[in-house]
C-alpha cells in the first residue's frame, strides 16, 4: 500500500473499526441478561412462596436489577464514546 | 448525524451554558417554588396536595428505616431532595425537544461527586479518623488496593449507571424516529413514555436507594 493511499484511507479506515469495536462491545449485553433473569425468576419463587413481603421483595428486585446491569451500562457508555466521540 | 451530547446554548463570562444545564435550573426552580407554596401553610388537617407531599415522604422515610433502622428522618431530606431533582430532570425528557439534564455526564457526575463526599463524612463521624483509615485496610492490609479501587469505583458506577441508562434510551428513541415515518406516531410516543417516564423513575428511585445503601454500608 503507498503512503498517499493510507493516507486517504486510514480515518475511514479507524472510523469503521470503531463502529465494529462498539458493536463487540456490546456483546457484553448478554451478562445482564442473564443476571437481571435470575433475578426476576427468583423473585417470582419468593413472592409465590410469600405473597405478604411482596413490596420488601419488589424494592430488592429493582435494587439487584441495577446492580447485574452495571456491566452492560459500562459497555453501553463505551460503545457510544466509540461512536460518538472517535 | 444524531448528537447526543448537550448543545451550548450561549457563552457567559467565558463559561458555556449548556441546553441541559438551563432545563436542570428550571427544574431546581420548580422544586423550589413547589415546596414553598405547599410548605407556607401547613395544617393539622392536610388537604390534598399536602396528604400527597406526606405520603410521599412518610412512604420514603420508611424505606429508609428499612435499610438504616431509626435514620429514616435524618437522611430523608438529601435522599428525598436528590430522588425530587432527579426523578424531575427524567421526567423533563419527555417534553419533546427537550435534553433531560441527566443525559449529560456533568450532573450525574456531581451528584455521585456530591453522594460520595457525603458517604466519606458520615464514615469519618461514625468512626473517627483512625477508624476510617483502618477500615480502608480490612480484612488485611493486603487488600489496600482492592479496596481503594472499591471505593472510587462507587461513584463511577453510580454516575455511569444514571447517565447511561437515560442517555441509552434517548438514543435509541431518536433511531427509531429516524426509522420510522412520522405518522406512525403513538408508537414514538409509546417508547418515549417507556424511557422518559417509566424508566426515569425507576432510575431516580434506584439512584436514591443506592445513596442509601452505600451509607448504610460506610455505617457497620
Amino acid at each position: 500500500m503507498t503512503l498517499e493511499l493510507i493516507q486517504a484511507w486510514g480515518p475511514i479506515i479507524i472510523k469503521a473499526a470503531a463502529y465494529l469495536g462498539a458493536g463487540i462491545a456490546m456483546v457484553a449485553g448478554i451478562g445482564p441478561g442473564i443476571g437481571e433473569g435470575f433475578v426476576g425468576g427468583k423473585a417470582v419463587e419468593a413472592i409465590a412462596r410469600q405473597p405478604e413481603a411482596k413490596g420488601d421483595i419488589y424494592s430488592t428486585l429493582i435494587l439487584g436489577d441495577a446492580i447485574a446491569e452495571s456491566t452492560g451500562i459500562y459497555a453501553l457508555v463505551i460503545a457510544i464514546i466509540l461512536i460518538f466521540v472517535v | 448525524m444524531l448528537n447526543p451530547g448537550p448543545k451550548v446554548v450561549f457563552e457567559l463570562l467565558g463559561l458555556p451554558i449548556t441546553d441541559t444545564l438551563i432545563t436542570s435550573w428550571f427544574v431546581s426552580l420548580v422544586i423550589l417554588i413547589a415546596g414553598i407554596l405547599i410548605g407556607r401553610n401547613l395544617k393539622l388537617v392536610p388537604g390534598r396536595t399536602q396528604m400527597v407531599m406526606e405520603l410521599f415522604f412518610t412512604g420514603f422515610e420508611g424505606l429508609i428505616d428499612g435499610i438504616m433502622p431509626g435514620e429514616g428522618r435524618k437522611y430523608m431530606p438529601m435522599v428525598g431532595t436528590i430522588l425530587l431533582f432527579i426523578g424531575l430532570s427524567n421526567l423533563s425528557g419527555f417534553i419533546p425537544f427537550v435534553n433531560s439534564p441527566t443525559s449529560d455526564i456533568n450532573t450525574t457526575v456531581a451528584y455521585a461527586g456530591l453522594v460520595f463526599l457525603v458517604t466519606h463524612a458520615v464514615a469519618i463521624r461514625e468512626k473517627g479518623i483512625g477508624g476510617y483509615l483502618k477500615s480502608f485496610a480490612e480484612p488485611s492490609i493486603i487488600m489496600l488496593p482492592m479496596n481503594i479501587i472499591g471505593e472510587i469505583s462507587k461513584p463511577v458506577s453510580h454516575a455511569f449507571r444514571l447517565f447511561g441508562n437515560m442517555v441509552g434510551g434517548g438514543i435509541l428513541i431518536a433511531i427509531v424516529v429516524m426509522l420510522i415515518p412520522g405518522w406512525i406516531f403513538p408508537f414514538h410516543i409509546a417508547l418515549n413514555a417507556w424511557f422518559n417516564l417509566a424508566q426515569g423513575l425507576i432510575q431516580a428511585f434506584i439512584f436514591a436507594m443506592l445513596t442509601v445503601v452505600y451509607i448504610s454500608v460506610q455505617k457497620s
